[in-house]
């Protein structure tokens, strides 16, 4: 079932009404077999890992909770997390490690046959595994108390707006909400569907159109110019975005139809000033995991320079793992690892440059050229992200500056842009952008929705009527399904 | 919240009123290309619809050009088609009659893609015959056990049409035990039921709806992309185009071959068994007849597949070597020049070799 079909979305009135119509103490029940079904419905046989996960992080934070002695719920902790990241380990990164090693005895002559497993990688286990250690750790901490109904910690886990691509959501802001009592408000739940609405603009209409672009070039980047290469990255960076923030936004949007809270995961990325400030914008809920429960307890920057570096480096190349089992995703990880020790490096050399040419005292212009900077090391890091290999990066990255001259030659420059061969793809690619500049423009001074409820009730029916008719007419007919859902 | 529900509704009105006029004002056909296009099923809602098309249904519709390339300059010119269903949903005028003696199981050209009613191989069949010929088209061998009518009236005649490219995927098993029998009294209500004319509209209404026919004529318009220049072809000014191209003409593993004559036999076998004569009829794909013109050697599957299953006993309607003799020595088409499927010539000739092998009274083989 895919997440933007009407089954889909028939499916999830049906749960809706549901959910609203038994008695509050059994809501839980339709959420998780709504939730199990949905998971199911991909492959049966995933179900069984996600039950199991959930059944050892219930199990085990109800173990720790019980221990008062600090060296057994430590003991405890540990075999939380080795089960929940061995689960990970074996379907994600078996495969890699092995093939890895292979390539490594390889190139010391050592012949390596590899144990080759045909694991199927569950889909959205990195999120649900991440949930839970997130989970066995606050409990740990005395952050959350252990949650002691199965069933209500269960749909915690599974609950299926978020359960193939988060947001990785914290048990003390989630778990309390799925005993409350909340009726179905209609404000509510109309401005959860016009957060869907949007989510599926974004990618049925913007990722999707740049896809067609970005996929002709990677497909085969040695036929294309350094202008062509520079397009499709540049649109990458737009795709994904739309993408995984289409895809957050319509699991926010379910949620706020369910009166479920689910935490924001994008702000506005590609306004950010600095990369660390991306990383602040940029899946919220993956980075403030990784600074949580990763960063802070390797000791963040108070460890010393060399430490405070190392922790970026050792952070980030596992942000990439964490996306996928492949060194392109190191690679991308990795570089943003070395963004930030860079920026750290420069940061006074910089202000005083800004200083010297008087940048400091123009804020709108440096404010501007940052988030200029920003992005373009953001898109040159997303060409590992999006390349089959890194030696299609490295050639992507090497002939990003190839072919320039030929830009203001009239009959070079059609064939560079039009990738898809249809004037027709670049003209609303390039309006969906504008589209969504605008309201990220909008939504920079105020909330999209505050910013509507003032409106006469024509203007706001335009923009819906744009929307609705954006999804139906513009979306293609096979759309991919999203980015994150593969990791 | 009367308030939210009203907006809603004031939101909902043009779409709402766009489905009305697409399914109650505009005639079925007026957002599609084919009459193909237009009746065919999408939903079967739990099998209300069982056939492949719209049942009930009478359709004159003007077709410009073929399946493969219809908005070139080449396009074949306009040509009004008739397609009658029948309460089952397949291509046949609706009648009385409840006995069939001749059943065609096929694929697309069995339906008549690209044809008028006419011009179909089951009606040419029938007017060759003077028998009745039901086309079980396009549908695969096991449906006639599932066909309100046939599923219990025996004919005395199957023939199985599939097009070369078809007999290497195609699916020729049928439920072991299957035999021709009398409904039991559920069945009978389910088929009362499935036949009322007013679940039919219902059913047809509601698929329609899911169709999306004027968004889906609207979405192509504006996310229309040049056709890939890969459309295979040859010949000089309008060119013959084809499906696959130079991949159709490819030499198949004789593994392949062998498995299909295998099924087929088994098949064969099972139907004379139950007194039932059964004839093969192979439709060589437009490449392997066209191949000179693509450039490509000619294949030998399918002249060594129609060996085989005469060595196995099989009755097979040998319309490799007819379709080349009448292309070649006569230089007639039989296939739209612009489309898969075979033309009213192709049909003509399959439909002769076929009442010529019927007009004798033993079959020319007995499956060994």
């Amino acid at each position: 079932m895919d997440f933007y079909s009407p089954e889909f979305f028939a499916f999830s009135l049906a749960v809706l009404a549901l959910y609203f119509v038994v008695p509050v103490r059994l809501r839980w029940v339709v959420l998780l077999a709504a939730s199990y079904s949905f998971y199911a419905a991909f492959k049966a046989a995933y179900l069984g890992i996600l039950v199991f996960c959930t059944l050892a992080a219930y199990g085990g934070a109800l173990a720790i909770n019980r221990c008062e002695a600090r060296q057994t719920r430590r003991l405890m902790l540990i075999a939380g997390l080795v089960c929940q990241l061995g689960i990970l380990g074996i379907f994600k990164y078996v495969n890699f490690l092995d093939a890895s090693l292979g390539q490594l005895l390889g190139w010391g002559g050592m012949a390596y046959s590899g144990v080759a497993l045909t694991f199927i990688v569950p889909v959205g286990i990195s999120f649900y595994v991440f949930q839970n250690v997130s989970y066995l750790v606050d409990v740990y901490r005395r952050d959350v108390p252990a949650e002691r109904h199965p069933g209500i910690f269960a749909a915690y886990v599974a609950f299926f707006p978020k359960l193939l691509s988060g947001p990785i959501e914290r048990a003390s802001q989630f778990l309390p909400q799925l005993s409350e009592h909340s009726r179905f408000d209609a404000e509510r739940f109309t401005n959860g569907l016009k957060l869907v609405c949007w989510g599926l603009f974004k990618k049925l209409v913007i990722a999707e159109r740049l896809a067609a672009f970005v996929n002709v070039v990677y497909a085969d980047p040695q036929a294309y110019s350094g202008v062509s290469l520079a397009l499709a990255c540049v649109f990458y960076s737009f795709q994904i975005y739309c993408d995984f923030s289409g895809y957050t936004d319509i699991a926010i949007g379910l949620g706020q139809m369910f009166g479920l809270r689910l935490t924001d995961n994008f702000n506005r990325p590609y306004s950010a000033t600095s990369i660390s400030d991306f990383w602040r914008r940029w899946h919220i809920s993956l980075s403030s995991w990784l600074r949580d429960y990763l960063y802070i307890p390797l000791g963040g920057n108070r460890a010393g320079v060399l430490r405070h570096y190392l922790n970026y480096l050792v952070v980030f190349g596992l942000c990439g793992l964490w996306h996928g089992a492949s060194w392109t995703f190191v690679a991308w990880g990795l570089l943003h690892g070395f963004y930030l020790v860079c920026g750290r490096i420069t940061a006074k050399p910089r202000a005083a440059l800004a200083a010297a040419v008087g940048l400091d005292r123009k804020p709108a212009p440096a404010r501007c050229l940052k988030i200029l900077i920003t992005f373009i090391l953001v898109t040159l890091a997303w060409i590992f992200f999006r390349a089959e290999s890194l030696s299609q990066a490295f050639y992507i990255l090497g002939h990003l500056f190839s072919g320039w001259e030929n830009l203001f030659a009239a009959e070079a420059l059609g064939p560079m842009l039009l990738l898809t061969k249809s004037r027709t793809d670049l003209v609303l690619a390039v309006l969906s952008l504008v589209f969504l500049g605008v309201v990220h423009a909008l939504e920079r001074h105020e909330n999209m929705r505050r910013l509507f409820a003032g409106r006469p009730l024509w203007a706001r029916f335009a923009f819906y009527y744009v929307l609705v008719a954006g999804i139906l007419l513009l979306s293609p007919p096979n759309a991919a399904n999203f980015i994150y859902f593969q990791f | 919240m009367k308030k939210y529900a009203l907006k809603y509704c004031l939101f909902l009105l043009p779409f709402a009123a766009a489905i009305a006029l697409e399914l109650f004002v505009l005639p079925g056909d007026f957002f599609t290309f084919r009459a193909w296009e237009t009746l065919v099923v999408k939903h079967t809602f739990g099998g209300l619809l069982k056939g492949p098309f719209y049942p009930n249904m009478t359709l004159v519709k003007t077709e410009t050009g073929g399946d493969l390339k219809p908005s070139s300059a080449c396009a074949e010119k306009k040509k009004d088609v008739l397609w009658q269903t029948d309460a089952y949903g397949y291509r046949k005028v609706p009648s009385p009659v409840r006995r069939y003696p001749v059943i065609v199981v096929g694929d697309s050209n069995a339906a008549g893609g690209g044809l008028s009613q006419e011009e179909m191989f089951s009606e040419v069949l029938e007017k060759r015959l003077g028998l009745g010929v039901y086309p079980l088209a396009p549908d695969s061998i096991k449906y006639i056990f599932k066909h309100g009518l046939l599923k219990e009236t025996k004919p005395d005649v199957i023939i199985l049409e599939n097009i070369e490219r078809g007999i290497l995927t195609g699916n020729f098993t049928i439920r072991p035990g299957a035999s021709f029998q009398e409904m039991s009294r559920a069945e009978r209500l389910l088929w009362k039921i499935r036949l009322h004319p007013v679940v039919q509209r219902a059913a047809v209404t509601l698929d329609r709806a899911l169709k999306a026919n004027m968004l889906q004529f609207l979405r192509a318009r504006i996310n229309a992309r040049p056709a890939a220049a890969a459309a295979h072809s040859s010949g000089n000014g309008c060119p013959i185009l084809f499906l696959q191209g130079e991949k159709a003409n490819r030499d198949v593993p004789d593994e392949t071959r062998r498995a299909a004559v295998r099924k087929i036999r088994e098949l064969s076998i099972f139907f004379t068994g139950q007194g039932i004569r059964f004839i093969f009829l192979p439709i060589p794909n437009k490449e392997n007849i066209y191949s000179r013109e693509l450039g490509t050697p000619r294949p030998v599957f399918l002249e060594k597949l129609i060996a085989e299953l005469r060595e196995a006993g099989v009755e097979v309607i040998d319309t490799q070597k007819a379709y080349e003799d009448i292309t070649r020595r006569e230089g007639r088409h039989l296939y739209h020049r612009d489309d898969t499927h075979w033309n009213a010539a192709g049909v003509e000739t399959a439909a002769a070799l076929v009442s010529e092998a019927l007009r004798q009274k033993t079959p020319a083989a007995a499956p060994r």
